[in-house]
């Protein structure tokens, strides 16, 4: 309560003004000359004027805005502002007692400028080298060669250290050992559960319609709730403001189509993208195999950009349909929808920017096999999240307050057993505040405490702090650490023993269960050389309570019945990064190891000993990845290599009929079929390793027609990676053989 | 460590990575610790048993079924006789069925060893002995219905015992009670399994007649015991369900089934009947 008592007080300063101000306050959103479109991380820097010290600055948020605030009033000030690819902007300004200044400002696009070297940090925009956090671009989502022209964020995802797939097919990212359903994914702060193709080479997210995304792999901060491992948080960009544009794309795993342009100039644009899959219908001539997958997915966003506010709506449909190993006949679906919408007001007559995010999100998946629908489990979101500032003494301090109405519907059925069904809406209440504490030039704090609550349950206070420190003062090297407690109100259940099984079962936890719980703990060391060279290493380790497995049976098949184990994961991480003009080349190796114990007889387990410790299945230990890009002649070749260590499988133990002698005659009764496991996640498979290599060039056709090409090849060298066997057949199932490929992309600039 | 010594260390494991990464091969079956399951019972009453043996490696499909690649016998330690048994098999499921049958007859106390033998080598050997087989001794008899009766079987050796009994009310289907299970887990021979009742105690718990019935209610004046007597541990792998996958698959042993007809006195004891 008292938690609850100091966020309403801190609402009722935010919207009043409690005391007079002598200082200014200046409002800036920066806009790209070109297109409008607001420039996310910005520096906006002031100086005195002709002077190099550093006075104040912020860092533009995704809607192209920051403020800063304690602007001593009557003297003249120099305002600089710099932007990678833009040229740098200048300008003095004088503010008056308490004035409230916005601007906008336009930066002009600046070819070959790399502009200034990011130096500042600011609320949720984060430069590289704070602890399990990277900031992704579009730039490095276009470096990893996917068969279509544009790049996707799932594949670029990929080639982390700390990031897992089951292989080439599932949707499903596990990071850090955190499982798919301890990752919280969010577009424009709008959750969205699965928004990953059933082709891990696709997500609803190409870089045509991503500005950045932020991927913690943990020790995130308090503004992020009820997301026990990971957070993406993803920024999509607004459509273009002042020019009418559009492009299709052709290739063999998709076709795509997409439009942008001003509804009103610079004031209010639209940003749509659609994309199918073809490759169901294309693989047999190509590959000379069946690939049974089909996915498509929409985007499209609506951007307001008014005078003191910058408000978008964003709707996202995804669907999925496949088979993830082909010889199981079982296929799997699954489908997101997402609309809402985020605004952010910094009207002068308010006394900080206030940000209300409102929408809804649902999610479904199941399992069918001949064309029964045989398991069922969606989670449908309204939600309402109002995040704001306020100062206390010289800290900047973010809180906020939201509510989530979270309907849980699951429906399981399987031939002889009972169907098991839940069906469940549950509001969940969530309150954070961060504060952001620059000690000195070299050491800057970032407390928070965020609760979040239910009808069932209560999380706890969720302390989550990050430390940076720069042992020079400046960002060529820097020690930051990451640390915190985190929570989750619901679980996702899958079938664990049985990586070709996507079907996830979301529930609510159990009124009698105690709620899954992690503690996360990076330490990060980053050293830049000269220009070109950056290299990072982290350590982490996270360990987990409460978390619901699925309890073992002879025979595959999910079950809501869960049992609580608990978990460690640690390991560390090396990345090398080098660029330099047109050649760029970076270098991961993660080593990890993932535990997870309980007691044997909760399990359900043949297991002798009373606790059973195991390694699940995505404890991937090593994990080593190359990309490099290279700019010749009009022409990017790009190359990603991966290779990564077997991750841990359950071994069959043996196909029997059983018989119940001597009650059942053998002469007469065949028995009761079964699949007998072996000693769980006891094997592990071999090594995988992949080659993808493209080259894209494009082709000028008009002065408003362009068309790009891209070729390249998937598994260059056919390695034959397993995915899985097929526990009927004991036949084995590769990923994705060598794939060659063409794709074309027209557009009109 | 200097930076010499950490390329080094560095490029090594790199190399290491790499040539694990040559190794492709996947084993999905376990094929160490799951050769065959087992399930059969061999009946001491019967002179032909059939035990049903599959191959655990095998998946479930018509052509890898048709064939079984196991030879068995059954031995009798005490005798010394061996006998390599015969199979057949049925279709059903869309798999073969393979039943090994044992022609010998099944000795009361003797010891068996049933060996099932792979091409390569690989063995299962599972052992029973076969339940002494004693005629089982009711007192007292044709007493009234307050009279406690003790049904022995000796000689036992670590056994068990199961047993439903059935009599037969007026006015209701023939009620049936049970399993009840006697064991005796002395290794020794000689020892007595015993199980005592009061026969109003049965006749009260008589379905739909509110423990109002007594053993003047019995059209038939006698109370039937349907027994199997199990060698040991054979009927604990029924009842139980193994908590190891292994053990589950290996159901082996000897019983036999026989009755028990206990007479009582049906007449009316008063008191304390004629009070009610």
């Amino acid at each position: 309560m008292k938690i609850l008592s100091s966020v309403l007080l801190l609402v009722i300063c935010g919207f009043t003004e409690l005391r007079a101000q002598d200082e200014a306050l200046l409002r800036i959103v920066v806009i790209s000359e070109a297109d409008g479109s607001p420039l996310v991380a910005a520096n906006v820097l002031i100086y005195e004027p002709g002077e190099e010290e550093l006075l104040l600055n912020c860092v533009t948020n995704p809607t192209g805005f920051c403020e800063i605030r304690d602007i001593e009033a009557a003297r003249e000030y120099e305002l600089r502002i710099s932007y990678v690819g833009f040229s740098a902007y200048s300008e003095i300004l004088t503010f008056e007692e308490g004035e409230r200044k916005t601007l906008r400002v336009e930066l002009e696009e600046s070819v070959g400028d790399m502009g200034e070297e990011l130096t500042v940090r600011g609320e949720r925009v984060i430069t590289t080298g704070e602890a399990g956090v990277r900031r992704v671009s579009t730039v490095d989502i276009s470096r990893v060669p996917t068969p279509g022209v544009d790049g996707d964020l799932v594949s670029y995802l990929q080639t982390e250290p700390g990031v897992v797939t089951t292989g080439d097919r599932g949707g499903d990212l596990f990071i850090r050992g955190g499982t798919p359903d301890q990752n919280l994914v969010l577009v424009d702060n709008l959750p969205i559960a699965k928004p990953f193709h059933v082709s891990n080479l696709f997500s609803a997210f190409s870089d045509e319609v991503i500005q950045s995304a932020d991927v913690y792999a943990g020790g995130y901060g308090s503004e992020y709730t009820n997301a026990m491992s990971a957070v993406i948080d993803i920024n999509l960009r607004s459509g273009n403001f002042r020019e009418y544009t559009g492009s299709g794309a052709v290739s063999p795993y998709m076709v795509s189509l997409q439009a942008e342009g001003p509804l009103v100039n610079d004031r209010h644009s639209f940003l749509v993208m659609g994309r199918k899959s073809t490759i169901e219908g294309l693989a047999p001539t190509i590959i000379n195999d069946e690939v049974p997958i089909n996915f498509a997915d929409f985007v499209g966003r609506y951007t307001l950009q008014a005078d003191n506010m910058t408000c978008n709506v964003t709707g996202i449909y995804t669907f999925d349909s496949g088979e993830v190993v082909p010889t199981q006949q079982l296929r799997s679906e699954w489908s997101n929808t997402v609309l809402g919408g985020r605004c952010l007001a910094y009207d002068p007559g308010l006394k900080y920017p206030i940000e209300i995010t409102a929408g809804y999100s649902g999610f479904y998946n199941a399992e069918r096999s001949n064309e029964v629908r045989e398991r069922y489990s969606s989670l449908n979101q309204v939600y309402l999240n109002v995040n704001m500032r306020e100062q206390l003494w010289d800290v900047p301090l973010i809180y906020g307050f939201g509510v989530n109405f979270r309907s849980y519907d699951v429906v399981l059925s399987e031939k002889f057993t009972e169907i098991e069904s839940v069906s469940r809406l549950i509001p969940i209440m969530n309150m954070f505040v961060s504060g952001n504490w620059e000690i000195s030039d070299r050491f800057e704090l970032q407390p928070g405490i965020t609760t979040h609550f239910s009808v069932d349950h209560y999380g706890g206070l969720e302390p989550r702090l990050r430390f940076a420190w720069k042992p020079d003062g400046s960002s060529r090297q820097e020690l930051s650490i990451a640390a915190g407690k985190y929570v989750q109100l619901f679980s996702g259940v899958g079938d664990q023993r049985d990586v070709g099984s996507v079907f996830t079962v979301l529930q609510p936890i159990k009124l009698a269960d105690k709620v899954p719980q992690s503690y996360h703990g990076i330490v990060g060391y980053q050293q830049k050389l000269g220009a070109a060279f950056v290299a990072n290493v982290e350590g982490y380790a996270k360990t987990y309570k409460n978390i619901p497995v699925s309890k073992w049976t002879p025979t595959a098949r999910i079950q809501l019945e869960t049992a609580n184990a608990k978990g460690l994961a640690y390991g560390f991480d090396v990345r090398l990064r080098f660029q330099q003009s047109n050649f760029f080349m970076s270098a991961g190796y993660g080593w990890s190891e993932i535990t997870y114990e309980a007691i044997t007889g909760d399990l359900g387990a043949w297991i002798v000993e009373p606790i059973f410790e195991y390694s699940p299945a995505h404890d991937q230990r090593h994990k080593l990845n190359v990309l490099t890009s290279y700019t010749f002649g009009g022409f990017t070749a790009n190359l990603r290599w991966e290779l990564g260590s077997g991750k841990p499988y359950t071994q069959i133990f043996g196909y029997d009929f059983e018989v119940l002698v001597p009650a059942q005659d053998v002469t007469q009764i065949p028995g009761r079929a079964r699949t007998l496991y072996s000693r769980p996640f006891g094997e592990r498979m071999p090594y995988y390793h992949r080659m993808d290599v493209s080259l894209s060039r494009g082709f000028p056709i008009s002065s408003q027609w362009l068309l790009e090409a891209e070729t390249g090849v998937i598994n260059t060298y056919d390695r034959s990676n397993v995915f899985n066997f097929d526990i009927n057949t004991l036949q084995r199932v590769n990923q994705t053989p060598l794939f060659p490929y063409l794709s074309v992309k027209l557009s009109m600039e | 460590m200097s930076p010499e010594k950490f390329a080094v260390w560095f490029v090594f494991s790199l190399l290491a990575l790499l040539l694990a990464g040559c190794d492709n091969s996947l084993e999905p079956l376990d094929r160490d610790t799951g050769v065959y399951s087992i399930y059969g019972s061999l009946d001491v009453n019967k002179n032909r048993n059939e035990i049903r043996v599959r191959d655990l490696n095998v998946p479930f499909n018509t052509d890898a079924t048709a064939e079984i690649d196991a030879a068995v016998t059954l031995e009798n330690l005490n005798s010394g006789l061996v006998e390599a048994l015969d199979s057949e098999r049925f279709f059903e499921a869309g798999v073969y069925h393979h039943n090994f049958i044992v022609t010998q007859n099944i000795e009361p106390y003797a010891d068996y060893q049933l060996t099932v033998t792979r091409s390569d080598g690989e063995q299962v050997i599972l052992t029973t002995t076969a339940p002494t087989y004693p005629a089982p001794v009711a007192e007292p008899v044709n007493e009234k219905c307050y009279t406690p009766i003790e049904i022995t079987f000796e000689p036992v050796y670590e056994t068990t015992i199961a047993f439903f009994i059935e009599f037969q009310p007026r006015d209701v289907r023939k009620t049936r009670l049970g399993p009840f299970v006697i064991r005796n887990d002395s290794e020794l021979t000689g020892e007595a399994a015993t199980y005592t009742f009061t026969p109003v105690d049965l006749m009260k718990l008589v379905p739909g007649t509110l423990g109002r019935y007594r053993c003047t209610d019995l059209i038939i004046p006698r109370f039937e015991f349907y027994y199997a007597h199990y060698s040991p541990g054979f009927y604990e792998s029924i009842v139980d369900n193994p908590f190891d996958a292994f053990e589950s698959t290996q159901r082996f042993g000897a019983y036999y089934e026989d009755q028990l007809f206990v007479p009582i006195d049906t007449g009316r004891v008063c008191p304390p009947d004629c009070v009610r």
